[in-house]
């Protein structure tokens, strides 16, 4: 069954002369387990796709589905909630808190999840950090840190909650190629663990290496 | 997502801007003072406008008294003729004078002091028209009426007895004041001025010198004469006035109505006054704006984290929450500071009691209403999708 499914969905930015319809009549299945790739170039509608499935943009016309789910019609909390227990998101300017140390940015999404007692937050955390090779920065500040560092935090603080799906917006845009191949090996390792790994990207030879490759442009599908 | 993870956000959030807290707060709190000081002022003024009133309504004419040539050239003849000159003093026509005038809706009235009357620390007694000015209900059938100052309710009998006459004894209220020409002696100032006090509303001068000895003294100093006030005189009265003061005293007394006498010495005051208050009005108000703005930018600035925060689980309401958490605590010193200024100044106004709880809901409410308008920025960038946390 699939995890997110979206049906005609539509989003158009703007009003009047200066609408632009930036996803157009896009329906879309995408399974556990599976690193798609969606690339298309600049404007073509990738990123505000991935904001839908992500749930952090509501669709104007269609539905998206996750777990078969009309997951966004909830309540701001309640949809925060399932946004947390559902979507780890990797972007591609990291998005980290820069004053707050490496443990407090992975353990953002523990704060919020609510069934997650605090003593396990660190055990937590440090597993996380140990998988992505960052638990010795662990009490650093998040802006002292090396680009490549930084998503590496990023990717511990979306996989810190066990979400089943990974989200990722151009996680190796601001990358050189050896911390590139990390980001791509540990997105690669969520999706054969049986995760959903959705990646926007421009970078043909990270989308050669997905399961599957999404193209878009003008807000449409196009292969 | 516990109360106390939000107050330790709300906590780190107020150590990253403490400085500009501490800053503005000062600053407002000074502005505050400037405004509540401004507040007791203007009211002192209406009180003293609304005292100057019961004078002007009359018509009443003050006096001032000075050396004449005459005397001064007496003092040139030498120590012997400036002798003869003061022996030679005829005080028959003043005090026949006070004796017309000072009388139930006579054309002059004074209060007079008089120190250890009576056996009260002193006493005040007013006199003609001016029996009449104080906030005293008296009994206007009666020639005399008698209170004490507050301080003594509850302690005395409830008569007087002079001369083996029994006279009612009342307790002035607390809102009783004493109005001068241009100044007002309020409920205030006349409970910490007058301690052990009897206050005599006696229109007659004669009766109340027959119960005061003293009164009968022509004295500049502690007669009648010091704060006698005429009201509406004729010219006539006037110079029959001066004659008698003249005589008795030597002295010249300018009379001189009450109006005419404000208004060079108001006009001056009044500029004075309105280019203070529109100084530190104005100041205030820039005051006010600054710290709104830094408010806001300070909440704005944190629009992108937060947007993080949103991503990863925060409700949009438990960040306004913490929003408005910040932006009251952003506002506390300032407020704290204002409310004791006028805590202090409460004891004195009673007044300002209800100005603090105004003063306490406006802050509050606008500390919140700039995090919600500083919040919608928040939730406009949470439309953005992806691009929501760009500047986090």
């Amino acid at each position: 069954m699939a995890l997110i499914q979206l049906r005609d969905v539509s989003k158009t930015f703007g009003s009047g002369a200066e609408a632009v319809r930036a996803v157009d009549h896009v329906s879309l299945e995408l399974c556990a387990g599976e690193s798609v790739a969606i690339v298309g170039p600049s404007g073509s509608g990738k990123s505000t796709l991935l904001s839908m499935m992500g749930l952090l943009l509501p669709p104007d016309s269609g539905t998206v589905l996750v777990g078969g789910r009309n997951a966004g019609a909830r309540r701001d909390a309640e949809l925060c909630r399932f946004r947390n227990r559902t979507f780890g998101y990797v972007f591609q300017d990291f998005a980290l808190l820069g004053d707050e140390t490496v443990f407090e940015n992975v353990r953002l999404p523990l704060l919020y999840r609510g069934d997650v007692a605090r003593r396990e937050h660190r055990s937590r955390v440090k597993a996380a950090a140990e998988r992505l090779g960052i638990e010795d920065k662990l009490r650093t500040r998040a802006s002292r840190l090396s680009g490549g560092q930084q998503q590496r935090v990023a990717l511990a603080r979306a996989l810190v909650c066990d979400q089943p799906i990974v989200l990722a917006d151009e996680p190796t845009g601001q990358l050189d190629a050896e911390n590139r191949e990390n980001v791509v090996r540990v997105l690669l390792e969520l999706s054969a663990e049986g995760r959903l790994v959705v990646v926007v990207t421009h970078d043909l030879e990270v989308a050669g290496r997905c399961d599957r490759v999404v193209r878009m442009h003008d807000g449409r599908l196009v292969g | 997502m516990t109360l106390a993870t939000l107050v330790r956000q709300v906590a780190r959030d107020v150590r990253r801007d403490l400085g500009w807290i501490v800053l503005y707060g000062v600053l407002m709190s000074c502005a505050a003072y400037a405004l509540v000081l401004m507040a007791v002022n203007r009211a002192l003024v209406a009180d003293k406008g609304a005292a100057t009133e019961l004078f002007l309504e009359r018509g009443a004419q003050t006096v001032t008294l000075s050396g004449v040539p005459a005397r001064a050239a007496g003092g040139m003849l030498g120590e012997g003729a400036a002798s003869e000159e003061v022996a030679s003093r005829d005080t028959a026509d003043l005090l026949a004078f006070f004796d017309e005038a000072l009388v139930e809706d006579g054309m002059a009235g004074s209060v007079v002091y008089v120190p250890g009357a009576l056996g009260y620390d002193v006493a005040l007694v007013f006199l003609g028209a001016y029996a009449d000015l104080p906030a005293y209900e008296r009994d206007r059938s009666a020639p005399v009426s008698f209170a004490v100052s507050r301080d003594l309710a509850g302690e005395v009998p409830g008569d007087l007895e002079l001369d083996g006459a029994r006279y009612p004894l009342d307790v002035v209220s607390p809102d009783f004041g004493i109005p001068y020409p241009g100044y007002y002696e309020g409920p205030e100032l006349v409970e910490a001025n007058y301690r052990n006090a009897l206050f005599v509303f006696c229109p007659s001068y004669r009766l109340a010198c027959e119960l005061i000895g003293e009164l009968r003294s022509t004295d500049t100093l502690s007669g009648p004469l010091q704060r006698i006030v005429l009201f509406d005189p004729s010219p006539e009265d006037v110079a029959r006035f001066r004659g008698a003061v003249l005589d008795a005293t030597g002295l010249y007394a300018r009379v001189i109505p009450l109006d005419e006498g404000m208004v060079s010495e108001s006009f001056s005051s009044a500029r004075t006054q309105l280019a203070v208050t529109s100084f530190s009005a104005l100041a205030a108000a820039a005051l006010a704006a600054a710290l709104v703005a830094s408010l806001f930018s300070a909440l704005v600035r944190r629009v992108g984290e937060l947007s993080v925060h949103h991503v990863f689980g925060a409700p949009l309401g438990l960040l306004y929450a913490r929003m408005a958490a910040f932006a009251l605590i952003y506002q506390a010193l300032p407020t704290c500071l204002t409310l004791a200024a006028m805590a202090g100044l409460a004891s004195v106004r009673a007044e300002l009691v209800l100005a603090m709880a105004v003063t306490a809901f406006a802050v509050a409410a606008e500390a919140l209403l700039v995090a919600l308008l500083a919040w919608r920025r928040l939730r406009t960038a949470a439309r953005r999708g992806l691009r929501t946390t760009r500047g986090a």
